[in-house]
């Protein structure tokens, strides 16, 4: 596949997965029983309200930890339409979405069940990972900036 | 440089264009060809062809779509922004009052608290949510549900057909009534814990679903259903304070309330301490319009409702003076907790007492040794709260007390809130605190014999037949007894006290199981000399090992024995009401007998039917009377 058929892909790639994270949010994380009826910001907005909040963490942090979903997303789409979906930003950003993705998972799983995760919860999951393999496995590398040739047996 | 910068511009214009590696590798390889008699050493210049030629990505020109791409996320970025700013100032409610009542019907229809809590006033929510997380926590601690998050698994609610309709009492006040919609429930007992499932093994399947019409859920006071919703910061919500006061109001016919007239600057006392001691002193001068003023508006909107409540009040004049009262605060924000202590008198003439918040309050045991001294003849307080009221309120509602040997003390603590400067009571908060002290004392001893599992508690101690056994801790409540039986063997059982009052009468009913868990019914302890039952045994099914779970506290100086018929006492089989045995009274310490202890023999009593129901005292179960020949 040539460079730019591969940097097209990965810039696809890289809307997919930020819309995937941007739209978990709107999305029910929880499929069944507390907070099945509430989507995404709305369900972190009354686990707030009612208290409820995993071992650790503060209602607060869990509010950072969460928003931080759909910001990743957005976050991708800067960095992809700045410098690339294969520059140094966008795979930071990618990892960062996968990390955010699993503790939100982790978190919102812990409150409600881990077997009563929804769409929602899914959906973000697989928007970072479809972040991190636009970014670090389909985007082309760039040259690096050191020489192809270089003096051998210097010294001898 | 000129030199090397004409060398290469022709350099340049040779051949093909390509990389330069592809050029420095043609020249390296042509070099010694070119020149054979040079003696030039090419050795040390290597060509690395391991290295990976890569294009080299053309520097990027941000074209149109990256620019769109970079604009979209710098807008979505900015909404995200928006949502996480608005959840921490709130972000809950519904955009209509209609829209709040569907909200929450959709909420119980999904068994999801956290979406009832979304349309549920922020206020009244706040003061119960560590209520109602310390009860789901202790009743998974206790394994009466599998998890904390999932209290209703097992049970299936919905709401259909939901028909409403609103009317705007007052600006951000609207009653929203239930024309039409059912709620429906049934249960699963596959999918409850392991132990409801025990809990309720002899339910009938037919049973577990019900339905119900809301819109006639008040028809007995002739009234709709309707719920109140209020509009705070622009959402609405439904209130569980106002939906109950204006239940109250319109059944009782009183003037209608005056929304949102709550100021609380102008209500309220100055200080924690003079918040208690107002209320307090209100509620004995039967100052109701003060008393109101002192709850705070948030949380309980009585002040809005303070002509009903006064109307209904006008005749209530509690008869209590206060002697003593003094008050501490401990402030930390907006709330506060006063400690109480308090005495005076109650009632009047025959009935006059003493009342006592704070102190030293008797265990359980000395309430049986005032029983046996004549109540508050020796000036003992009448009514005595002290310390923490969640293990002493709850014991003499419905639940045992959980340390029944230790006497109470300490001061009372009344929760406090300020609004808008001033200080309130908090009556909410400070039954939930009751209610949270309440849970975290609450153990399996207390719940499993509500739920009919006493029989999984371990005996606190195994009765020999025909022996007399003093209990450990006799002052608690729910004992779980052992013993070993035999098929067929018919037992009874006889209490009596060692000490004390010995006349004091005291019956005692245990619920009998076989070690597996059968309900098999109930043994009656009569107390001695006063077989009050009529001889009545219960006839053992199987041969091995019982459980009697007996609710009722007990005497320090009880002692329980359980006969079986032919050993038993002849006065407990054949009763004097049966015409035979003795029958003897007690004064103090001393006993006074009449009628004989010769055995009269008892023909069998024949039932009338089913018409008359006696309901016992000690076993609290109805049955049949029965006419003796």
């Amino acid at each position: 596949m040539s460079a730019d058929r591969r940097r097209f892909a990965a810039d696809a790639l890289v809307i997919t997965g930020g819309a995937a994270m941007l739209v978990s949010a709107f999305a029910h994380w929880v499929s069944r029983g507390t907070g099945s009826g509430l989507r995404g910001h709305a369900l972190v907005d009354a686990i707030i309200a009612v208290g409820r909040d995993f071992p650790g963490m503060s209602g607060a942090r869990l509010t950072v930890l969460w928003y931080l979903v759909p910001a990743t997303g957005a976050a991708s789409w800067i960095a992809t339409g700045l410098w690339g979906a294969g520059s140094r930003a966008a795979r930071a950003i990618a990892v960062v979405a996968v990390v955010v993705a699993l503790a939100s998972i982790g978190a919102i799983g812990w409150i409600a069940g881990y077997t009563h995760l929804g769409f929602g919860a899914w959906l973000a999951l697989a928007g970072a990972v479809t972040l991190v393999v636009a970014s670090w496995v389909v985007a082309p590398h760039r040259a690096r900036s050191g020489p192809s040739v270089r003096m051998a047996g210097r010294g001898r | 440089m000129s030199e090397l910068r004409d060398r290469l511009e022709r350099l340049a214009t040779r051949g093909s264009r390509r990389g330069a590696d592809a050029v420095l590798g043609d020249a390296q390889r042509t070099a010694p060809a070119q020149n054979p008699d040079t003696d030039a050493n090419y050795d040390d210049l290597e060509v690395i062809d391991a290295l990976p030629l890569v294009t080299a990505e053309p520097a990027r020109r941000r074209g149109r779509f990256a620019t769109l791409i970079a604009a979209t996320g710098v807008v979505a970025l900015l909404g995200v922004g928006m949502l996480a700013v608005t959840a921490m100032f709130g972000s809950s409610g519904a955009d209509s009052p209609e829209g709040a009542v569907r909200q929450l019907a959709d909420a119980v229809s999904h068994k999801d608290p956290l979406a009832a809590v979304d349309v549920l006033e922020p206020t009244e929510v706040r003061s119960m949510r560590e209520t109602v997380k310390g009860i789901t926590n202790r009743a998974a601690d206790l394994k009466i549900v599998d998890s904390a998050s999932q209290p209703l698994a097992g049970v299936d609610l919905s709401v259909d057909h939901l028909q409403l309709s609103s009317t705007d009492l007052a600006d951000g006040y609207t009653k929203v009534t239930i024309t039409s919609g059912t709620l429906s429930a049934s249960a699963r007992r596959e999918a409850f814990s392991h132990l409801l499932q025990d809990a309720t093994r002899t339910w009938d399947p037919a049973q577990s679903n019900g339905k119900v019409d809301l819109a006639r859920l008040a028809a007995s006071n002739h009234l709709p259903t309707f719920v109140m919703t209020v509009r705070r910061d622009g959402h609405w919500y439904v209130s569980p304070m106002y939906t109950a006061l204006e239940y109250e109001r319109e059944a009782a016919g009183g003037p209608p309330a005056d929304f949102g007239s709550a100021d609380a600057a102008r209500l309220g006392a100055d200080s924690p301490e003079q918040a208690v001691s107002d209320a307090l002193h209100a509620w004995q001068a039967s100052d109701w319009e003060r008393l109101i003023a002192l709850a705070p508006p948030d949380e309980l909107p009585v002040y809005d409702y303070r002509a009903y409540l006064e109307q209904e009040a006008a005749d209530v004049h509690p008869d209590f003076t206060i002697a003593t009262l003094t008050t501490s605060a401990d402030v930390s924000g907006d709330r506060g907790v006063v400690k109480l202590e308090a005495s005076g008198t109650m009632g009047s003439g025959s009935d006059r007492g003493r009342w006592q918040v704070g102190g030293t309050c008797p265990s359980l045991g000395g309430y049986f040794s005032a029983y046996d001294d004549e109540p508050s003849s020796d000036g003992s307080s009448n009514l005595c709260l002290a310390g923490d009221l969640g293990t002493v309120v709850p014991m003499r509602l419905f639940a045992p007390e959980p340390s029944p040997d230790r006497a109470s003390s300490g001061p009372v603590s009344i929760e406090v809130v300020r609004e808008d400067g001033r200080w309130f009571v908090s009556p909410v908060s400070t039954a939930l605190d009751l209610v949270d002290s309440f849970v975290a004392h609450v153990d399996a001893r207390t719940i499993y014999p509500l739920i009919n599992l006493g029989y999984l508690l371990p005996p606190d101690a195994t009765l020999t037949l025909n022996q007399p056994t003093t209990l450990p801790s006799s002052d608690s409540f729910n004992h779980v007894l052992a013993f070993d039986g035999t098929a067929g063997q018919e037992v009874i059982g006889q209490v009596e006290r060692t000490s004390g009052n010995r006349g004091f009468d005291y019956y005692v009913s245990g619920d009998l199981y076989t070690a597996d868990g059968k309900d098999l019914g109930y043994v009656d302890f009569a107390p001695k000399g006063a077989g009050y039952y009529g001889g009545s045994t219960t006839t053992l099914p199987v041969t091995g090992s019982y459980r009697l779970v007996i609710f009722e506290p007990l005497p320090s100086d009880a002692t329980l024995t359980l006969y079986d018929r032919d050993h038993a006492p002849k006065d407990l089989l054949n009763p004097p009401e049966n015409g035979g045995g003795s029958y003897c009274t007690y004064s103090g310490n001393t006993e006074s007998c009449v009628g004989t202890a010769s055995p009269v023999p008892v023909p069998l009593p024949t039932q009338q039917g089913t018409s008359g129901l006696y309901y016992g005292d000690s076993s609290k179960r109805s049955v049949a009377t029965t006419t003796v020949p």
